[in-house]
Order: C-alpha cells, then structure tokens, then sequence
C-alpha cells in the first residue's frame, strides 16, 4: 500500500514537472490570443530561449543572468512576431512558422559551431536551477515525494497564473487589452494606440516563455539538446484554445497535458511499445481538442 | 439671438475627382435637434464625418463655440465635446455594459478597475437620461436597441454636448425607432445639441427644430420643421415628385408555393405555429409583422435553409419540406435575403462574382468546368446598366458599393434567376427613396409577369403599397389574413401587436 501511494506521489511529481513549461508558455499564449496577435511562433520561441539560458549558464556559471537571457529571449522573439504580425501586418501563420524554422536552424547551428555536436551538451560541473526544499514536507513520506525536485521557476509559474488572473480580469490595463481584442476597431475609434498595447502586452508575457526554456534546459536535468522544446509550444498553444486564454484554467489544462505526459513515462515499463506511448501526450491533445470544440459547438447552438 | 453652438463654413470634400461636399454651410444651435436629410450618397455622412474629425475637409473652415478647430482624429472632436453614434456599433461584445461605457475613462482603484463605482456611476448616468439599462448585463445578451443606447451613453459619459446621430434607425424595429426619437427629444431638452442624419421624412417630422436638405453634396434647402411637409421634403430629396403607383387588379392565378401546417419548435418554443400559407402566380403577398415574430425563420424554412419541425413546403406542387437549398432553386425560387451582407452577397467578392453566384454552372458563363470571364463581365456590365446600379468596374468589391446599390444588383441577380417563385426579404431596409422605388418597380414588374412574389417586410408603408395580400405574423403564427383595401395602416399596426381588429 505504502509503496504504490509512494508511486501515485511519483507520478504527481512527473506530473507537476511536465506541466510547468507548458503553463508557463500557455500564459504567453493567453495574453497574445487576447490581444489579438496569433502567435504559433511560441514553439521557436521556447526552443530559443532554452538554448540561450543554457549557453549563458556554461559560459558564466550565473544562474540568475542565464534566467534573465532566457527571458530575453522569449521577448525577443515574442517581440519580432507581433511586431511583423501588427506593424507589418504580416501573415500570422507564416511568421510564426517563419521563427520556428528559423529557431531549429539557428540552434542546430550555434550547437555544432560551439559544442561540436548535433545531439546532446551537458557539463555534469553546471548547476541547474535552485530547487526548492520546503523544510519539514521534505521528509514527510509522500508529500515529500510529491513536492520533491521542484524548482523556483516551478513554483513562480503556478504563482504566475494568479498572478496572471489578476493582471487580465482585475486591472484596468488587463481590460483594455482583453476590449482591444474583442473588437481592436472600437478601442481605436476611442483614441487608444491599438499596435502599441498589442506589442507591448505580448512582448512582456514572451518573458514567460524564457521562464519555461530554462526550465527545459537548467531544469530537473542540465542538459541541452536539439529540439529540446519537443513541440511544448504548440501543445501550449492547444492548452490555451481548451482554457479560452484564462490564467486559471491554463493551470487545469496544462496539468492534463503534464498528467498525459507523466503517463507515458510511467507506462515505460509496461508492454507497450515506446512508439506508442511516445505518442500519448499528442493522442490526448487531438482528442482533448475534438471533446472540447464538439461540446462547445454544442453549447453555443444552444 | 440662439447661440450657435457649432459652424461649418464652406465645407468641401473631393474623394479622388467625386466631390462628395460642394461648399457645404450649416450650424447648429443650442439645444437644438437638427436633420440632415437626402439620399445615399448626397454627402449628409461625409459632412459630419469631417465634423467627428474621421475624414479631413478639403478646403472651409469649422467652428466650435466661436473658436476656429481642426479635427485630426475622433479623440480632438470627443475632447471639443462630440460623439457620434454610428451606424456600425464599436462594442465589445462579450464586456458588461458598464465596461463598454466606461472604456478609455475608467473608474479606477490605483491599477485596478474599480467594479463597484463603475456600476454605480453607469447607473446614475442611465438614470439621469432616462435610458434605462442594465450595467451588469453583457453585451451580447442585448439586442440592438439596447446596444445602441449603450452607445448613446458612451457619448454622455464622455460628457459630449453635440451628438450626431448616423442614420440611427436603420438596424432598429418600429418600437425601437419610438424609444430612440424619445430620447433624442429627452436629450435635446437637457440641453444637449443633436445632429440627425436620416432619410426616413417620418422621424424627421417627429423630432427635428430645423432641417438641411441635401442632394449630390450640396445643402438644397434650409427649413423649419414648423414650415415644412414630408411631400416638400421628399421632393427636395429627390428632385422630383415620387411618381404615383398604378397597380392594376390582381389576375391570380395557380398556387406556385404553399406551406401547410409549417412548425418551427426550438428549445421548447415554438418559433413558428401552423403556418398555411400560399403564394399565387400573379400576386405579391406581403408578410407583415414586428420584426422578431418568426418573420426570418419562416424564410429560412420556405428557403430551404432551415428544416420545419413540422407541417409541409410546396413549391410549384412539389413537395420541399426537406429539401436542399440547391433543389429549392431549381423548383422554381429566387431569394433575396434580409442580410444583404451576411446572406445575400460576398462582401469581399467582386461585382462579377456576386452577379455569378447560382449561375455559375449555366453553360454561358462554364466551359466544361472553366468560366468564361468575358461573357461574365458582359453580362454584368449590363445588370449595372439595366438595373442603373452606381458602380465602377465589374471588378470592384461589393462592400464598396453602398448599400442602395449593392442592394439593387443582388436583386438584379435574383429577379435574372427568371423562376416563377420570388421571396424578398426587407428589400429596401436602409436604402434611400429612389433605390426603394426601383426596387418596388421591380417587384410589380415580375408580378405582372405572372411569378408569385412574398415580400417579407417590417415597412408597413412598403407591405401596404405593393401587397394583394397580407398575413400578418405574430409570435409565430399567422394572426390574420388581409385582401388589399380592406384594412388601413392603424389597423394592421394593432393586429401586428397582437391585438385584435377593431
């Protein structure tokens, strides 16, 4: 009894470490759809920015100014979309495509300019991100287990999210960018810079994507390899459309998105084929996504 | 001496070589309600567009209070003391009403909005003017009457004491329209200062002190209400008295559509109960009604783009009921829909693409699955030039016509469809007088031919003048049936609220 609650704690703790990138990067998402600015260059984004915080961090062995690139990053990026998306008034779907692609060369690259490789880089020397030692939990049999090797960064994304709510629903620059999204034509007939608010609001929250490439990279392992972000931008992406943008429900739809991914690690030992339970993660996103939008078309007839 | 509280002097507009305002003077007094009227097109909008600071003039010269301005974006009128309310509402549909009303000026708490004095102060605003709403209710839960007091409210709360009005009620049922000229009356003597555009005489009779009549960007005439009629204005309007319409007795014929005990049930109401109804070869029958009653599902259903709950469809003896738009098309109907934008043309298309729609696979315009683009533009040069439809090249947009004239070529395209079935619905709504009369034209003309022709419409006047029959719908069902002559406009107004004949 003792061992399998020990292993359900196991799998709550996979679970709280899987989810926490994507949430972090499903707030990014809420914010951009908000405001209007379609960003699919979040995955290119994230790729980025794990990379970078990493670099930072073997070169300078400073923690905190290998977070800080790493949220640079992530605005950079963020940044250079809308900008193209709203000044330029360029494609959605081809600039965010256009950053992705342009992420997966420019890491590969940097990778075997510097490292000399094309797989992995680690330096079993470099520290990752502080965890969190909550004293007395620590040794709390199961509760232990299951608030275990979490980060700072862990724990300031679920703070993000309510932080997140507030910012959005209950001040006043929250609710101009959520009226300039539902309709951008009348919060210009009343005099407001509609592009400035769109790119400033979405630069910002691309900080929160840096946040989750260091967790990739400096996380529960200090490593980095190619394609590291294993399309968690675009599940990210699928996690805000299932919670409309909400801070909050990006908490519930990005653990399901942890949960699925956790799963399949813990399946690992069963008959099933790795292909297949590699799979799980993005079965559970197609099907999550089809539930969803059918219940919903369903409500809205109503 | 009444202060002038705004002046526009010698105004002119030139859009490429199209000059929209020809030396343009008019002013307004102090809480006064002023009429711009004149057809589509007559330069009433541009001229207070140039006012609200949305276009810049060509040449004149503006003053407000005595003092020389130039507007360069709406915010430099708002902060002179002018809102406007459009005709497209600029709401955010899913925000409270009281977030919609306070947006740019927000009632604050630091950074944070302050909910509690917001609704508070909504409240007293609405309750000051007397235009009753509900602070906390969601924008998209209103109907449009509602929305647009959320936007005269938006102009008060930015404390404007000029308002113009852009043809308000275009969108608007005939018991809105009363609501809205009691509140431009309420607000004209609260000291407000009112301009309102509008090409329908009544309301211009109902609430204007003084009227500008314009044609082709000109002002024509200058008058009080007290020394003025709708005839007079009508013919300043136009330029000519509306000719008198000679419709001879009906000759009618066959039934060519019928519905039989026709149901709509939905959520548990019943949208449409027992409809009987039926069209003849020869006769235009009118569907009268406040707009809301079923009047647009019915003709979803007679369409073929919604299926009844129940009862039956004929159309030319056929049986429809459940048939495809496609099959309904082919049996014999044409379809003018009430939404010219949403269901009647493609907006984005161009002219020829939109005269093209439902022809596309007659063998004139399609080679072997190819279209012939020059037999398509010929003909719908020639739609443009029998129907008299203003418009550029064959390859413009259909937005970019107004609404008048996109109106007539769709009806162009649908009375060319040559079936012995036409439905019309709201053909003239938000049109100007001549389009409207050559659309009736029309109408009569096809009725002449022998086609059945429904005319759904909430224009009583409309119903009136080119129905033989009318049926008159209420909460769904058919609440009396009338022959031509045997009812006058105040009787069939009391049958339309549900009550009963005197």
């Amino acid at each position: 009894m003792n061992l399998s609650l020990n292993y359900l704690a196991s799998v709550f703790n996979s679970t709280l470490r899987y989810m926490t990138p994507i949430l972090l990067v499903c707030l990014c998402a809420g914010v951009c759809s908000k405001a209007r600015v379609f960003n699919i260059g979040l995955e290119g984004t994230l790729l980025m920015s794990a990379f970078f915080a990493f670099l930072t961090q073997y070169f300078t062995r400073n923690i905190v100014l290998a977070v800080l690139v790493g949220m640079i990053t992530g605005m950079a990026g963020t940044f250079i979309i809308a900008f193209f998306i709203v000044k330029l008034n360029g494609e959605p779907m081809i600039v965010g495509m256009a950053v992705n692609k342009f992420a997966q060369g420019l890491t590969t690259f940097l990778l075997q300019m510097i490292f000399h490789t094309k797989g992995t880089v680690s330096d079993t020397s470099m520290k990752g991100l502080t965890k969190v030692t909550i004293p007395g939990i620590k040794d709390i049999p199961v509760i232990g287990t299951m608030f275990g090797n979490l980060t700072v960064v862990d724990y300031l994304a679920f703070a993000l999210s309510i932080i997140m709510f507030i910012v959005m629903y209950r001040t006043v620059i929250g609710f101009r960018i959520r009226c300039i999204g539902i309709n951008p034509e009348a919060a210009s007939s009343l005099g407001i810079r509609v592009p400035t608010y769109q790119i400033i609001s979405t630069t910002l929250s691309g900080s929160f994507i840096g946040l989750a490439g260091c967790l990739l990279s400096l996380g529960s392992v200090t490593m980095f390899m190619q394609n590291i972000s294993a399309a968690r931008g675009y599940v990210a992406l699928a996690a805000n459309n299932l919670c409309f943008g909400h801070p909050i429900g990006a908490l519930a739809s990005s653990a399901l998105f942890g949960f699925t991914t956790a799963l399949a690690q813990v399946l690992q030992n069963s008959a099933l084929k790795q292909q297949l339970l590699n799979c799980i993660p993005y079965i559970s996103t197609i099907l999550a996504m089809a539930v969803f939008n059918y219940a919903n078309a369903r409500k809205r007839r109503k | 001496m009444t202060e002038k509280i705004f002046e526009m002097r010698h105004i002119d507009k030139l859009y490429g070589s199209l000059l929209a305002n020809d030396d343009v003077s008019i002013h307004l007094n102090q809480g006064e309600i002023l009429c711009l009227v004149g057809e589509n097109g007559a330069g009433k909008s541009t001229i207070m567009k140039i006012l609200y600071g949305l276009e810049p003039p060509t040449d004149g010269e503006i003053y407000v209070k005595g003092e020389k301005v130039h507007f360069h974006t709406p915010s430099d009128a708002m902060a002179k003391g002018i809102g406007m309310v459009q005709q497209h509402f600029m709401l955010f549909e899913n925000m409270t009403v009281a977030e919609n009303i306070v947006f740019k000026n927000e009632i604050r708490n630091g950074l944070f909005m302050d909910r509690k004095r917001t609704i508070e102060t909504v409240k007293a605003l609405s309750e000051k003017y007397g235009l009753k709403i509900d602070p906390e209710a969601k924008i998209e839960d209103c109907p449009v009457g509602l929305r647009q007091r959320v936007e005269i409210l938006k102009i008060l709360y930015q404390s404007a004491e000029i308002i113009i009005f852009d043809e308000p009620s275009a969108v608007l049922t005939p018991l809105e329209v009363e609501s809205l000229l009691d509140t431009i009356k309420s607000l004209a003597a609260s000291g407000k200062s009112i301009v309102l555009i509008t090409h329908k005489l009544q309301e211009v009779m109902a609430v204007a002190d003084r009227i500008y009549v314009m044609r082709a960007g000109q002002v024509v005439a200058e008058r009080l209400r007290s020394e003025t009629d709708t005839n007079e204005l009508a013919y300043l309007m136009v330029g000519h008295h509306p000719a008198l319409r000679d419709i001879s007795a009906p000759k009618p014929g066959e039934v060519l559509l019928e519905s039989k005990k026709l149901s709509l049930h939905y959520e548990g109401r019943d949208i449409l109960k027992d409809i009987d109804l039926h069209v003849n070869a020869g006769e235009v029958v009118g569907i009268a009604g406040v707009s809301g009653n079923g009047q647009t599902e019915l003709e979803l259903c007679l369409t073929g783009l919604q299926k009844p709950t129940g009862g039956q469809v004929f159309l030319m003896g056929k049986d429809v009921t459940n048939a495809s738009v496609k099959e309904h098309r082919e049996g014999g109907l044409a379809y003018i829909s009430e939404d010219r934008y949403l269901w009647g043309s493609a907006g984005e298309g161009s002219l020829a693409e939109n005269v093209l729609m439902a022809k596309e696979n007659r063998a004139e315009f399609n080679r072997h699955g190819f279209l012939n683009q020059a037999a398509i533009n010929n003909y719908t040069k020639e739609l443009i030039r029998r129907f008299n439809v203003k418009a550029g090249d064959t390859d413009q947009k259909i937005r970019e016509l107004s609404g008048g004239n996109a109106q007539k070529l769709i009806t162009a395209r649908e009375i060319m469809m040559d079936t012995p079935v036409l439905i019309c619905c709201e053909p003239t709504r938000g049109i100007d007088i001549g389009a409207m009369e050559f659309i009736h034209d029309q109408i009569l003309e096809k009725r002449e031919q022998g086609c059945g022709v429904l005319l759904v419409s909430s224009e009583l006047s409309e119903i009136m003048t080119l129905s033989d029959r009318i049926y008159v719908l209420f909460e769904g069902k058919i609440a009396g049936e009338f022959k031509r002559g045997s009812i006058d406009e105040k009787e069939l107004g009391m049958v339309m609220l549900g009550g009963k004949r005197e």
